[in-house]
């Protein structure tokens, strides 16, 4: 029986992982392993192709600096380097900015006068507003281009804290 | 002010609040007293930063505070919100426990859930997915029998909005560590050499695991001038030294009892003879209590 490829992002806590799960399903006896290509939204290889031992279900790239928006390629290979099966997605890894605006909104708890200052709101809805259309672009566009953008402009508010204060 | 929210209701609050104060903002309706324009934009923003730390990690220590937070900020919408929500049958229970539960045969065990909801709620428990029949209570309390020990113990709160199970609980029960004494005219020291245990021992005591036990006579003239013999499980050791008052202290003197035999799972101090508790010594003790250890 065929291997019906699929391949699902693991939601992680840690902003730097991309955490990959192969749920594929039938089976074919001449996959020996899987080699995984992560592209950058302007085309180049993320990181260098990277095995993946077919024992394993899932695995943990600790790989993210910063928050990215990444095509994923996953070939299942034979015992002479054929590629039998291939699937791929693409995904909005926006966890740092997630993280950046819930600190931001631990910033008012502390200070709730924080809010009111209107340097400080509009940037934060625009960070938010940047993340938000990063999954958008994705979800509804499958453009991961569109994404990348949005998140270099939120990943740039976040690094200069003086938008916030 | 409202009683102490979980955050999952918070949120489920926040998410309703935040299409009224749009909608208020798309008529150009403004509750009075709230005429904030960003404040629909504010909810958004508190309640998905709350949101996704909660999808993060929901046992966040951060997010009790920041949840309050977004909660005030709900204001006049929060309450119309949890009416809404009210109305449509609110938001299933949240359950918490039981934790598990280790008895001593004959002890009774209990397990107690703690539930939040806003709606009238009804308590079920089930021992290894069975009904327990006429048990509503948060708390189910019960003596389990030995061959209950593995069990699992666990709980559905329902309410309108929903039913939702308890985590499950896992009962242990062990059997109570017992010891025997005799104390009487016959002296079993030969039979018991011999690995013969026929004496009908006169009580039994309790023994907490590893630690010295105590044997009272009472009173201390039934232990005059007698035969002693305590029997005790192999696994509490050989007892070493004694301790009575009115009597001896520090080691198991050899004028009062013997080497002890093992016998089976057991074992058995034997007085060498009789043993003179007299209560002359202090008659101010009607009763006579040792330690071993």
């Amino acid at each position: 029986m065929a291997l019906t490829p699929h391949i699902s992002i693991i939601p992680s806590n840690n902003p730097s992982i991309v955490g990959l799960l192969d749920d594929s399903t039938g089976s074919d006896v001449a996959i020996t392993g899987r080699i995984i290509y992560i592209y950058a939204a302007d085309g180049s290889l993320f990181i260098p192709a990277t095995s993946w031992a077919i024992a394993n279900a899932s695995i943990l790239l600790s790989i993210l600096e910063n928050d990215q928006s990444l095509s994923i390629r996953v070939d299942w290979i034979n015992v002479s380097n054929t590629v039998l099966y291939t699937y791929s997605l693409i995904n909005a890894f926006v966890k740092y900015e997630q993280q950046g605006i819930y600190e931001l909104t631990q910033a008012q708890t502390a200070n709730p006068s924080i809010a009111q200052d209107q340097n400080f709101y509009q940037n934060k809805l625009q960070l938010l507003c940047e993340v938000l259309s990063a999954q958008n672009a994705i979800d509804t566009g499958q453009d991961y281009f569109a994404a990348q953008l949005c998140i270099a402009r939120g990943t740039y508010l976040l690094q200069n804290s003086n938008y916030f204060l | 002010m409202a009683a102490i929210k979980d955050i999952s209701e918070i949120l489920e609050i926040a998410r309703i609040a935040q299409y009224l104060a749009f909608n208020d903002q798309s008529k150009k309706l403004f509750l009075k007293g709230n005429s904030n324009a960003r404040l629909p934009y504010m909810i958004t923003c508190e309640r998905l930063s709350v949101q996704w730390q909660y999808d993060t990690d929901p046992t966040d220590s951060t997010l009790r505070g920041t949840a309050n937070y977004l909660y005030d900020l709900l204001g006049i919408y929060g309450i119309q919100a949890e009416v809404i929500l009210a109305a449509q049958g609110g938001v299933a229970p949240i359950v918490t426990g039981p934790s598990n539960q280790s008895v001593t045969l004959g002890d009774v065990a209990s397990f107690t859930i703690g539930v939040t909801s806003s709606l009238s709620y009804s308590v079920a428990w089930y021992i290894d997915g069975v009904l327990v029949p006429g048990q509503i209570g948060l708390t189910y309390s019960f003596t389990p029998t030995l061959d209950q020990s593995g069990s699992i113990v666990s709980a559905i709160v329902t309410n309108g909005a929903g039913a939702t199970p308890s985590a499950n609980a896992m009962l242990t029960v062990t059997t109570a560590l017992l010891g025997y004494w005799y104390v009487g005219p016959v002296n079993y020291y030969s039979l018991l050499n011999m690995g013969v245990d026929n004496i009908t021992f006169n009580s039994s005591f309790n023994i907490v695991d590893g630690q010295p036990f105590q044997i009272l006579v009472s009173p201390s003239s039934l232990g005059n001038n007698m035969n002693h013999v305590y029997k005790t499980p192999v696994s509490q050791g050989v007892k070493t030294s004694w301790l009575n008052t009115d009597l001896n202290n520090g080691n198991i003197p050899d004028q009062a009892f013997r080497t002890n035999i093992v016998i089976g799972s057991w074992n058995y101090e034997v007085s060498r003879d009789e043993i003179s508790i007299d209560a002359n010594i202090n008659p101010s003790h009607p009763s006579w209590n040792m330690q071993f250890s």
